[in-house]
């Protein structure tokens, strides 16, 4: 079985990739060529900062680097919102108690993942294990 | 590998690279050589740079404790985007780095 697949149509693409490093830039790449092609209304540069955090998110803490586990990644255009999908193949995380946590303090060097989404305006979502992250959020 | 230069006791040194996961362990080593020389001033080029993740952004909170505990060295950020300068201040990181 291939590590990385793409695939794409006029709204959305979907990426399935083995939990490396690596392939979260080439994931990432891929979606910023999607967006380039589609020409989008809006600068990509926070979209593209959201979903390198979650991408990281599934591939270091939720499948710890393991490359025999997978990430499928989605993005969607519609007319007006944009949602990326991702889910990992860990356990999930307590993402109730992570999202109620205190802020982070500026000499602390890890935890802004999710901290960053928010402050970017995106709406987030998980399943009930933790291991989907469903992010939302409106483009016009 | 970055380019490192040394002028009037400050390093400068360009990675010329996204600051991502997949960068951070080697620019890590890099970053630890030149704390270790005992360097007190290290600008960061971001020339080349268009993106950063919350791991670089990690290391170069970890430059920043590293040079305050050796000493009360400093840390200055060059050539930002001006994506890059909003980032920081969206992640409310903007008043603890000197960003040029």
């Amino acid at each position: 079985m291939e590590d990385f697949i793409c695939r794409e149509n006029d709204s959305s693409i979907f990426c399935n990739f083995s939990s490396t490093l690596t392939n979260i830039d080439r994931v990432v790449d891929t979606i910023k060529n999607f967006l380039h092609s589609r020409r989008i209304p809006f600068s990509p540069f926070e979209l593209l900062f959201v979903l390198r955090e979650a991408l990281n998110n599934s591939v270091i803490h939720g499948n710890q680097k393991d490359s025999s586990l997978k990430v499928d990644c989605s993005l969607h255009l519609d007319k007006d919102t944009l949602t990326i999908t991702v889910t990992d193949q860990g356990k999930g995380f307590d993402w109730q108690r992570q999202l109620i946590k205190t802020p982070v303090s500026s000499s602390t060097t890890s935890g802004r993942g999710l901290n960053s989404m928010e402050r970017y305006g995106f709406t987030m979502r998980f399943n009930e294990a933790g291991n989907t992250l469903y992010l939302t959020k409106k483009i016009i | 590998m970055s380019h490192i230069e040394r002028k009037n006791g400050v390093v400068i040194i360009k990675p010329g690279i996204d600051i991502v996961a997949s960068q951070c362990a080697n620019l890590k080593l890099e970053f630890l050589e030149i704390i270790n020389n005992s360097e007190k001033k290290i600008v960061i080029d971001f020339s080349g740079t268009e993106m950063i993740d919350s791991s670089g952004i990690g290391l170069l909170i970890s430059i920043r404790n590293s040079l305050a505990n050796y000493g009360g060295g400093e840390i200055e950020l060059l050539n930002l985007s001006e994506d890059l300068k909003q980032l920081f201040k969206v992640m409310k990181l903007d008043n603890h780095f000197k960003i040029s």
